[in-house]
């Protein structure tokens, strides 16, 4: 197991703890409320609890007894974290202006910005890709699936 | 019998006919494509084509979404081959095996088998509906709440067969999967859990977004890492143009046959769809395979099986709703909506009363399953071009129809908040090499299993004795345990192996 | 009243009214907080469906689903009051804000009009060694809690109807829905159940089902010799309604339109007859009387919502 993967083994661990713990107590707020008859609302929270803390303790075992391998170098296809994270923070942005912008402006912006995150820089297929793309879909859903995508306040 | 053939004779004619025929063929088209693009569903598709069938006769508005059912259930396997993202839950077995065929370049041998097997598997159940119907519901009647449970804890256990290297990841995986379908008001007492006031988590974590998220967007944002690397050529793009070949075909049909039976018993209980059917074959082929191992690198009955028997849910499903107008998923439920509104009564009598339009109807589950295998067989040379398209233009592709899909279904922002959460938690799980498929599974069977155990406690007041009272259950419990079994021994296995490897290495 | 505040109420009422005039101009939609197939959406969509004819739109359905309503009636009841946005309000805005499992209550909407009432019928499967209401009746007195009832919603306003008037206790089994109590009972897992009778009119005609009471005021129609719980000496009565309302600032004129629409509507031999087929209730109750209807029907709940409060632990 190299290092790199026995850290994040450790980190996997203490989140699988937090969350069980945080499970734990949430539950123990759940009424019972059906008689004695079925175990109730906190049952399967508690059960699954106890479970995730009993497998991130074998984890945890796992990688405190594996021997240490050395560290593989990233792959070439992979550690570039910008792109993915850029992506993320775009999506962020997307659904809090969706309602606003409306479907059509905003995922043509969407568009865009995936376009230049995954290295595209060809200028015209930035302009017409996303452009003709969110209006394709919003037609497409509006007319045929009779699905209303957001129209913002531009009521298109 | 001359009477049946008769009748049926007339009504595949009918069906044959330019008033009914283009209808369904746009159906199984439509459906097709629904089902592959992801975060649209089968039971959207016909929910959302269920008003445009108002102003047709009966029987040709039922045509048309018995076609959009068929092609739907199929449809998703495309894009869980093409871009390991199941276009419908009912297609998240099929990505394990049929993504990892099209990463070794062989796209269009894992679409070919899909198409064949789904077919035989919807024309099995279509054969199972015209037959056996009547004994099928009524034994069907006979599962309750401690078969549903059984059934349940043996999709569960197939969380240990998709955990790839690490069984204990994966059961972290579908701990965490269970935890999250907790969420919601809770079935019973009604008592809000992890809900924190949201009105749109109170009917349960929404399954689409969760599965856009952790399938489609996770893997874009992997995708996006490879920077300039993203557009080079690799096995998956320069795909052989090899189909499925006919020894491999006799090979699997064993496979298909038996789980597409197995998938129009589940479509026949009440409650039990295709998402269910697609893990519990696929658990079931590998448990009973003699190359199990390869399940999760492309082997090929790891396809054949989930697709035949999330296919063999729709005839399965039609055998309550057509004899006792009780419907057997979710996509039924709206068909018996849509039977209603257009006059008919589903129900014990419909048989006696309107035996045209239920000969009618098992025509177009025949037809309509022909038309799946034409369409799925012709078209896999075009689904393939998408395999040739620059991966840069298609992730943003892609993320729109993540976005769109997990919107649509539900009207609802919230849900596409739900799809980025699942997308980033996905996206961090791949980094920390957890499966994550075990949780999709999880929020699938996890609520059945909990629901299920509570209704039987209810019903036996409080006792357990429905656990080895009951001669299904106690069935059910045989195989879940030779199940665990033999995945123990596969995995002691390759233990053993790398073990044996690292010391030779 | 002084001037500005009068030329502000004139420009309005003007405004409104030259709104009003050339509604509608486009697609009304109708949230529908029920899943596709279900009764509620299917009263839906037939009288959406003739009352576009008189509008001269189309009204396309949206299903909005979760909490038992909750959520697709809070989401109509915070839509744009433009009259292109109306909701199918069910018997659930009066029930479940008491019991805190809803944010909206009738005064959160304006109403349009009552179009459908089903009562509740008791159902027994066919080879029941329960033959009469007096059989379950006395058997839940002999042994309380033991008699199984296929719930198809939790919590069952029908069951407890029945429950606080009769004091009795049964055990109830929960289900997601009509879809599966039936098969609960046809199969024999369960001793009875409460349904509207749309939903098993096909079973009961088949024989599979027995109904033993209707719990409406009189004699129901679509069920000719099921005795109601009044005759039998029961007084329980249990039943579900279906209306349209439109968000509380709609203008008046908007509303009205639409009203006058749905009763059309409502009023055609193609709905009456549609409703006969299905078993489904026709109850018209205009906007001037529709929410002293669910004001005094929540009321009427009042007990009821305490009881499963109470039991919920609070």
């Amino acid at each position: 197991m190299t290092s790199r993967m026995k850290k994040i083994n450790i980190a996997v661990v203490a989140v699988c703890l937090a969350l069980a713990g945080y499970v734990t107590t949430a539950a123990a707020a759940f009424r019972h409320a059906a008689g004695d008859n079925e175990p109730g609302p906190a049952f399967a929270p508690r059960l699954l609890a106890a479970a995730l803390v009993l497998f991130a303790a074998v984890l945890a075992g796992q990688t405190l007894f594996a021997k240490t391998a050395a560290d593989r170098p990233d792959p070439p296809g992979a550690g570039r974290f910008l792109p993915p994270m850029t992506g993320m923070a775009v999506l962020f942005a997307y659904i809090l202006v969706l309602e606003q912008l409306g479907f059509i402006v905003a995922s043509a912006l969407l568009a865009a910005a995936f376009l230049l995150a995954c290295g595209v820089r060809k200028w015209y297929v930035l302009a017409c890709y996303p452009v003709a793309s969110s209006l394709a879909i919003y037609y497409i859903f509006r007319k045929l699936l009779i699905v209303f995508l957001p129209e913002g306040v531009f009521h298109f | 019998m001359h009477d049946f053939l008769a009748h049926f004779g007339a009504a595949l004619a009918g069906t044959l006919s330019p008033a009914i025929l283009p209808g369904l063929a746009l159906g199984v088209a439509g459906g097709i494509a629904i089902g592959a693009l992801p975060g649209l569903t089968a039971t959207m598709g016909v929910a959302v084509l269920l008003p445009l069938t108002f102003g047709m006769p009966a029987s040709v508005g039922m045509a048309v979404l018995i076609g959009v059912y068929v092609g739907a259930i199929y449809g998703g396997s495309i894009s869980a081959i093409l871009l390991k993202t199941p276009g419908t839950p009912a297609a998240a077995a099929t990505v394990f095996d049929g993504h990892a065929l099209a990463q070794q370049g062989l796209a269009a041998k894992a679409l070919s088998i899909s198409t064949v097997a789904s077919f035989i598997g919807g024309l099995l159940s279509a054969a199972v509906l015209v037959t056996v119907s009547p004994i099928l519901a009524r034994m069907a009647l006979a599962i309750s709440a401690p078969e549903r449970l059984m059934l349940a804890l043996f999709g569960l256990t197939v969380i240990a067969s998709i955990s790839g290297n690490s069984l204990v990841k994966g059961l972290i995986a579908g701990i965490f999967g269970l935890l999250v379908s907790t969420a919601g008001l809770d079935y019973v007492t009604s008592h809000p859990r992890f809900t924190y006031d949201q009105l749109e988590l109170f009917n349960g974590p929404p399954i689409i977004p969760v599965l856009v998220g952790l399938f489609a967007l996770s893997e874009a944002f992997a995708q996006m890492e490879k920077g300039a690397a993203l557009n080079a050529t690799d096995a998956y793009r320069a795909f052989k143009r090899q189909y499925l070949s006919w020894t491999e075909f006799k090979g699997l049909l064993p496979v298909i046959l038996k789980s597409g039976l197995i998938g129009t018993l589940i479509g026949a209980i009440p409650g039990a769809g295709a998402d269910i059917a697609a893990f519990v074959t696929y658990g079931e082929a590998k448990r009973s395979s003699p190359d199990r191992e390869m399940f999760g690198k492309g082997a090929l009955s790891g396809i054949a099986a989930p697709e035949a028997g999330n296919n063999g849910v729709t005839g399965g499903a039609m055998i309550p709703l057509l004899t006792l107008g009780v419907p057997g998923d979710a996509v039924t439920a709206i068909l018996l909506g849509a039977l209603i509104i257009q006059g008919l009564q589903p129900g014990p009598l419909l048989f006696s009363e309107k035996p045209e339009f239920v000969h009618g109807v098992f025509a177009a589950l025949v037809v309509g399953n022909f038309l799946m295998l034409a369409f799925g067989l012709l078209g896999i040379k075009l689904f393939c071009r998408v395999v040739e398209l620059k991966k840069s233009h298609v992730i943003p592709m892609i993320v729109m129809l993540s976005v769109v899909g997990s919107f649509a279904m539900n009207n609802s922002v919230f849900d596409v908040w739900v799809c980025l959460v699942f997308g980033v938690i996905g996206y961090l799980m791949q980094k920390a090499e957890i499966p994550s498929s075990p949780i999709i599974l999880a929020i699938i069977l996890g609520p059945m299993a909990e629901i299920s155990l509570r209704q039987s406690l209810l019903m036996y007041e409080g006792s357990y004795a429905f656990l080895w009272t009951r001669p299904i259950v106690l069935a059910f419990a045989a195989v879940i345990a030779l199940s665990l079994w033999s995945t123990w021994k596969i995995n002691r296995q390759q233990r053993r192996a790398a073990k044996e490897a690292a010391w030779e290495g | 009243m002084c001037r500005p505040t009068l030329v502000a109420c004139l420009a309005l009422a003007v405004s409104g009214a030259l709104f009003a005039a050339g509604y509608p101009e486009k697609e009304i939609r109708l949230i529908v907080p029920f899943a596709a197939g279900g009764g509620t959406d299917a009263v839906a969509r037939i009288v959406a469906d003739l009352a576009a004819k008189d509008l001269g739109q189309p009204i396309v359905i949206m299903n909005k689903t979760g909490g038992a309503g909750a959520v697709g009636m809070t989401e109509g009841a915070r839509s744009r009051p433009d009259g292109y946005t109306v909701t199918m309000i069910t018997r659930e805005l009066c029930s479940l804000y008491q019991v805190d499992l809803s944010l909206v209550q009738p005064k959160d909407f304006l109403p349009v009009c009552l179009v459908n009432e089903d009562p509740a019928v008791v159902l027994v499967p066919k080879n029941s060694p329960l033959k009469s209401l007096k059989d379950i009746v006395e058997g839940a007195r002999a042994r309380p809690g033991s008699l199984k009832f296929a719930s198809s919603a939790q919590p069952n306003i029908y069951l407890l109807a029945m429950m606080t008037e009769l004091g009795l206790s049964f055990n109830q089994i929960p289900y997601g829905g009509a879809g599966e109590s039936i098969p609960a009972l046809l199969g024999g897992h369960c001793d009875f159940t409460m349904v509207n009778p749309g939903e098993a009119i096909a079973q009961i005609r088949a024989g599979e089902l027995i109904p033993l009471a209707v719990c409406s005021d009189g004699p129901y129609a679509g069920l000719p010799g099921v005795p109601t719980m009044r005759e039998l000496g029961y007084n329980v009565t249990a039943s579900t309604w279906r209306g349209l309302a439109v968000p509380p600032r709609t203008p008046r004129e908007i509303a009205e339109k639409l009203e006058s629409a749905f009763k059309k509507a409502v009023d055609s031999p193609e709905f009456q007859k549609f409703m006969a087929d299905r078993t489904l209730g026709v109850r018209f109750i205009p906007a001037a009387e529709y929410m002293d209807f669910m004001l005094r029907d929540a009321e009427a709940l009042a007990p009821i919502m305490k009881i499963v409060k109470a039991q919920q632990g609070k």
